[in-house]
């Protein structure tokens, strides 16, 4: 069924996430954090990885970044990261040492409330040249300048920032800071955990022109994780829904938006209350229900209790991903074998 | 008809240091009505005063001036208490619903051991089987159904959204005249906030008590209010306040026309177009922006010399129950959201 996205990391897919499972052991049993999920990530473009909270957003990230507590357990798949100097790495099988080679130059991760991470005896030139000694970069000639121009990237002025610690910094000042610090490497793949959460409308709208320019500078691959749809609806190509630990639906963002194709994905977007409301004459509804447990998720599709479309065979059999259109994926029955029943 | 809380020129300055010699303006000449039997929105971004306000309506806060009342009756003047034995006869009719629901439920407690002391203080003629019936109604009413499976579970078994609507279930048994509900989205799903503050109307429509919804999100905050009025808060200072739809479509502050051109809204954009910063000025400290009161002056592109007469209490009316505090007020420019040319198939 899914043979078409078995065939192997094509030439402009950066990230391949090939049904990876993982769960966490607990004492009340195992949490399926992250069930079955195909996400191929495509070079160049940013892609958004959206969900609401317990989702298994970050667990998806820390899973093929390795970056996961000691009680989670990588139950199958495979991450393959096509590498730009030609090769590939299977993330998931790859070990401690050569996961530390590839975090921070191929791979840059800038994780939820980074601002917080700056240390506070440090200036901001200090973490800048430990960041770049501490990655063999560091070539006391040309680093400034590149340093320079990477905060330059992120709308901080070198000359004043440079010097400062990082209370005398805003909330927003830090997040660019930590932002640039993730930038100097130069890394080929950035993931971006929740950058926006915690800022105001105005520095989020900042925060959202500066993602927007380091995607066309550095023409990286980007990764963004959120809750928030109306960001993802600017700033986002590619999107990627989750729910309950699996990818429900993935497409380009214009695409999902004007068409959503999965139930909860129509449905979400369609709850979402916004000021644009009152000129669309739209009026939000809500999503019936609640989010599953993922200690004890509902067999088959895991959206079947709170969608409307849900038939028998929704609640008894797991779901293959399907592809009805070029780019496009669906884990839902509505989209296999030609309709609903 | 009296309205149910209301406030006139309250102001809350927190001192901070060693000698208390630092002074923090949290509130600055705020005036508001709560109607009865209504609904209204309090929203600004985290810093503008809108906590401290709605603490001050219940009565959990002293304004350091300023007049608070209740039901028609002033009981705090000055920053003291002027009429004790009506404070304390009904403050408890006052509530506040915190932001946080997972800390704001005792964790060792089931639903019925959080609910049936209070229900056991407030509702004093049920006996031992009418407060369990009562208890289940309750749960009901706020959407927790069946309440025979939700009243022995624990806060860890419940999700975000299920909280926050036990945390109303605790707030009602008092039948409140007014309930605060800060932030009360904010940490629940996006998918079920929709039913939530839909449960805060119903509230409003069918016991009659008053709420006032506080949040940063403008879209929740706007769907919560409707045509009811809202109040948009910068910097311990409202800025503007009339019925929500009204204000969305016909902004008459610079602060709020620039919060709704850069809310990021929800819109299939044929391509990826992150939009610029629009409506709001590379931040000044200096001239016409350091003599006028206004907190929004350093930021405003419409910033004049006409600014430095604005008086902090005088709004100006610009439309039936619309007021702005600027003193440009019907006579800005012509404005349209900074998003809505990029929108397919709206004019």
């Amino acid at each position: 069924m899914s043979s078409k996205l078995g065939a192997g990391v094509g030439p402009e897919i950066k990230l391949m996430l090939r049904n990876l499972r993982m769960e966490y052991l607990v004492r009340e049993g195992t949490i399926k954090a992250v069930n079955d999920v195909t996400l191929p990530v495509e070079e160049g473009r940013i892609t958004a990885i959206v969900g609401e909270s317990g989702s298994g957003k970050t667990s998806l990230i820390e899973t093929f970044l390795k970056l996961l507590p000691k009680n989670a357990r990588i139950r199958g798949g495979e991450a393959i990261l096509r590498l730009s100097r030609g090769g590939e790495v299977d993330l998931v099988r790859a070990d401690e040492s050569t996961m530390r080679r590839l975090r921070g130059r191929v791979i840059g991760y800038v994780p939820q409330g980074a601002q917080n991470s700056l240390n506070p005896v440090l200036t901001v030139e200090q973490h800048f040249v430990e960041t770049l000694k501490n990655h063999g970069l560091w070539d006391s000639k040309s680093s400034m300048e590149e340093v320079r121009s990477v905060l330059s990237t992120v709308r901080l002025d070198p000359d004043t920032v440079l010097k400062k610690y990082p209370f005398e910094l805003s909330g927003g000042m830090k997040q660019r800071v930590v932002i640039a610090l993730t930038m100097v490497l130069k890394p080929e793949l950035v993931i971006l955990d929740e950058p926006t959460s915690a800022l105001d409308v105005f520095s989020q709208r900042v925060l959202l022109n500066i993602l927007d320019s380091i995607s066309k500078r550095y023409r990286n691959t980007m990764v963004l994780i959120t809750h928030d749809i109306p960001i993802v609806a600017e700033l986002a190509d590619r999107v990627a829904v989750l729910y309950a630990g699996t990818v429900v639906e993935v497409g380009d963002t214009y695409e999902v938006f004007k068409e959503p194709l999965h139930p909860y994905t129509a449905m979400l977007i369609a709850s979402i209350p916004s000021v644009a409301d009152i000129y669309l004459k739209r009026v939000p509804r809500p999503v019936p229900g609640e989010p599953p447990s993922l200690l004890n998720p509902p067999p088959g599709c895991k959206f079947h209790p709170r969608c409307p479309y849900a038939t028998e065979h929704c609640r008894t059999s797991e779901l293959p991903l399907v592809e009805p259109r070029k780019g496009r994926l669906v884990k839902c029955w509505i989209y296999s074998r030609g309709g609903r029943e | 008809m009296s309205p149910v809380a209301s406030v006139r020129g309250v102001s809350k300055v927190y001192t901070k240091g060693v000698f208390r010699k630092r002074a923090i303006k949290a509130l600055q000449t705020v005036s508001l009505d709560v109607p009865e039997k209504g609904l209204i929105s309090l929203v600004g971004e985290s810093g503008s005063g809108k906590t401290t306000l709605g603490k001050i309506l219940v009565g959990l806060v002293m304004p350091s001036s300023g007049e608070l009342s209740w039901l028609g009756t002033t009981v705090v003047k000055g920053g003291r208490i002027t009429r004790r034995d009506f404070y304390l006869a009904n403050r408890h009719r006052f509530v506040y619903v915190h932001q946080d629901p997972y800390s704001s439920l005792n964790p060792s407690k089931n639903v019925r051991s959080i609910l049936e002391p209070v229900v056991r203080k407030y509702k004093k003629h049920l006996g031992e089987a009418d407060r369990l019936r009562y208890i289940k109604e309750l749960l009901e009413e706020v959407g927790l159904v069946p309440a025979e499976y939700f009243i022995d579970k624990y806060p860890h078994h419940l999700s975000g959204g299920m909280r926050q609507r036990l945390s109303l279930a605790r707030a009602l048994i008092v039948d409140p005249h007014l309930i605060v509900a800060d932030e009360v989205v904010s940490m629940v799903d996006p998918s079920i906030r929709v039913s939530l503050i839909n449960l805060l109307r119903s509230v409003v429509e069918s016991r009659g008590t008053s709420v006032i919804f506080v949040s940063h999100d403008l879209g929740a905050a706007v769907y919560a209010a409707g045509d009811n009025p809202m109040y948009v808060m910068f910097k311990g200072l409202v800025l503007e306040f009339g019925p929500a739809s009204e204000i969305v479509y016909r902004p008459e502050h610079p602060y709020t026309r620039a919060l709704i051109s850069n809310v990021p809204v929800p819109l299939a954009l044929a391509e990826r177009r992150v939009r610029g910063l629009d409506g709001v000025a590379e931040p000044s400290g200096e001239g016409a922006a350091a003599a006028s009161p206004c907190p929004f002056a350093s930021m405003c592109p419409l910033l004049d010399e006409e600014c430095s007469s604005l008086n902090l209490g005088e709004y100006v009316r610009v439309g039936p129950n619309h007021y702005s505090l600027c003193v440009k007020a019907g006579r800005l420019p012509k404005w349209r959201p900074g998003w809505l040319s990029t929108t397919p198939g709206v004019t």
